[in-house]
């Protein structure tokens, strides 16, 4: 919220940033908003933000579903997958129980360890990062993911008792 | 040869009734002068209960009490309170050996007992008053017998101790006692049978001076009639009164209360049952079946698991009045014990369960092993006064579980399983998927 809030002031103080806010907002069809008196500036400059605050996470939306490789959104569904059981288990842990607390070494483990697995895979398939991995394929990549699944498979199934 | 072994099967058959026969071997130590006929009808009644009565004066030499660890005699009663030294078969040490041994005695005294009863009645936390003192009361004195000093007392029965004296005994007609009197010690073994009435006092007896200086022994706590129960269940039984058990005593008329028709005395029935007690036959408690076992399956085990429900069943059975009843009582515990008791449980009787037999009764305890392994035992320690002690000890082990004693699946856990489960059929699918594309 701190930093939406400084974009606001600045917007109500300069007719230039006021006019970037408007465009950068362009699905609205409000016209972008007039120097006014300061007393009404304030109310006007929040409505703007917010406006500006959604759309701006819309335009990040649209542009990840265009611009993102479809083998880049299958892994990033998976890791969003991994999160939300890691934190379900956790959550259990701490409100519920821990016992046995080897079972829960292994669920949660299971999760942080793939989630791990998983985001190394994303980086090193990443087109964008071909300069900085330019020996390994990404075959050689999907082959290193799934060994490492098969070991960390291994320990969790014996870690659940 | 066929000749010797009927002789042998003839001895083994002499043996084996004799080993059915209860202890039944007497001998009575006795003052040089006094008149046991003056005792007949004790005699008698003793003889009727199946004893063989051996007579020896405290003079004569002693025929050995015991023959290596086996008893010659199997009770004493010692009639002989004037004798100032007895023969090496007699003395303290021996006596104390022959107690050790499981061997009973009745040790009757009189108002002139020697320094020697004294002492050896100190051993037992029992004090007799001095020499010449009876016990007096101007009260409840028989009016019959009495001479004019009041000493011969008529002591009710009705508060009695419940396993030495009869419930019939207690309800029946009072006792006739002149004697001496005790004060009797702390010693928990020690308890005091029946005592003198409030208004009663030890004096000498010469009718004419009231006490003046402070008094020994007055009121209930002149002891009359002690018993004690040594460790090993030897019972010894101090009565300061000859005449108690005389004929003339036994057959001699009381009142019970004013008006009534005049009874015999409750010296007959009071004897039997205290002589009963002493040798044996009343106030013992017998263990008839102990057993413990898992109550999951049932199973007795030497090992049991830490947190196992167990069941613990003892069966007592109880001799009084000649018979073996069913043991009747609230207060015994278990201890479930490794150095310290881990556990101490109220054993409680259920009549759910079946006994072993009709003439016990069972006592249990449920409880659930604790959560510590090693040698384990279950304990009774009971220990009442009157009935014989009850020293039971089983040894178990408590053991951890195996590795694959564990519960394996917790339904608790079952989100760690899922949570697992879920992320293998992710990374399954996303291979597949990514396979595909």
């Amino acid at each position: 919220m701190a930093p939406k809030r400084v974009v606001s002031r600045s917007t109500a103080d300069s007719p230039s940033a006021v006019a970037a806010a408007a465009s950068s907002s362009a699905s609205t069809s409000k016209p972008a908003p007039v120097i006014s008196p300061s007393a009404i500036a304030k109310k006007q400059s929040v409505v703007s933000t917010n406006a500006g605050f959604f759309s701006s996470l819309n335009g990040l939306w649209s542009s990840y579903l265009d611009t993102t490789p479809k083998n880049l959104k299958l892994l990033d569904s998976l890791q969003l997958f991994l999160m939300l059981t890691g934190i379900a288990q956790f959550v259990y842990c701490l409100t519920i129980t821990n016992y046995p607390f080897n079972a829960f070494l292994g669920g949660f483990s299971a999760t942080v360890g793939q989630f791990v697995l998983t985001a190394s895979l994303r980086s090193q398939v990443n087109p964008a990062n071909k300069e900085v991995f330019p020996t390994i394929s990404p075959e050689r990549a999907f082959a290193d993911f799934v060994f490492g699944s098969l070991i960390l498979h291994f320990f969790v199934y014996n870690y659940l008792g | 040869m066929l000749l010797a072994r009927l002789a042998f099967a003839a001895v083994l058959a002499a043996l084996a009734v004799a080993d059915y026969l209860p202890s039944s071997r007497i001998l009575v130590v006795s003052d040089d002068g006094l008149e046991l006929s003056r005792y007949a009808l004790f005699w008698s009644s003793l003889r009727e209960r199946g004893y063989d009565i051996a007579f020896k004066s405290s003079k004569d030499a002693q025929p050995p009490l015991r023959d290596h660890d086996t008893l010659v005699f199997d009770h004493l009663i010692l009639f002989a309170p004037s004798s100032k030294s007895f023969p090496p078969e007699l003395s303290p040490q021996s006596l104390y050996s022959y107690v050790k041994q499981g061997a009973n005695l009745l040790v009757v005294l009189s108002p002139d007992l020697s320094e020697f009863w004294r002492d050896f009645a100190r051993e037992f936390d029992i004090d007799f008053d001095d020499r010449g003192h009876l016990a007096i009361d101007h009260f409840t004195y028989s009016p019959e017998l009495d001479d004019g000093s009041h000493t011969t007392l008529l002591i009710p029965l009705a508060d009695a101790p419940t396993p030495f004296i009869s419930p019939a005994t207690r309800a029946g007609p009072p006792l006739l006692y002149r004697g001496t009197a005790h004060a009797v010690g702390r010693l928990p073994l020690l308890t005091n049978i029946l005592h003198a009435p409030s208004t009663a006092y030890s004096y000498e007896a010469n009718g004419e001076d009231a006490p003046t200086e402070d008094l020994y022994l007055s009121g209930s706590t002149t002891g009359l009639v002690s018993a004690l129960q040594a460790k090993n269940n030897a019972r010894i039984s101090f009565v300061g009164s000859l005449d108690l058990f005389s004929d003339a005593f036994a057959s001699a008329p009381v009142s019970t209360s004013a008006g009534s028709a005049s009874v015999r005395s409750g010296n007959t029935a009071f004897i039997a049952d205290l002589t009963r007690w002493t040798f044996g036959e009343s106030g013992l408690l017998r263990v008839e079946e102990i057993r413990h076992a898992r109550t999951s399956d049932g199973a007795t085990a030497d090992l049991y698991r830490v947190g196992d429900e167990l069941v613990y069943d003892i069966d007592v059975s109880a001799l009084q009045d000649g018979s073996w009843h069913p043991y009747l009582a609230d207060d015994l515990q278990l201890e479930f014990t490794m150095l310290d008791p881990h556990l101490r449980l109220p054993l409680t009787t259920s009549s759910a369960e079946p006994t072993s037999s009709t003439t016990a009764s069972r006592f249990s305890a449920r409880f659930h092993a604790p959560d510590r392994h090693g040698v384990f035992t279950f304990k009774v320690d009971y220990r009442r006064a009157g009935w014989s002690f009850i020293d039971e000890k089983t040894v178990v082990s408590i053991t951890p579980p195996r590795h694959d004693q564990y519960e394996r699946f917790i339904t608790g856990a079952l989100p760690y399983y899922g949570g697992a489960a879920s992320v293998s059929v992710a990374t399954i699918g996303f291979v597949v998927l990514w396979l595909l594309q």
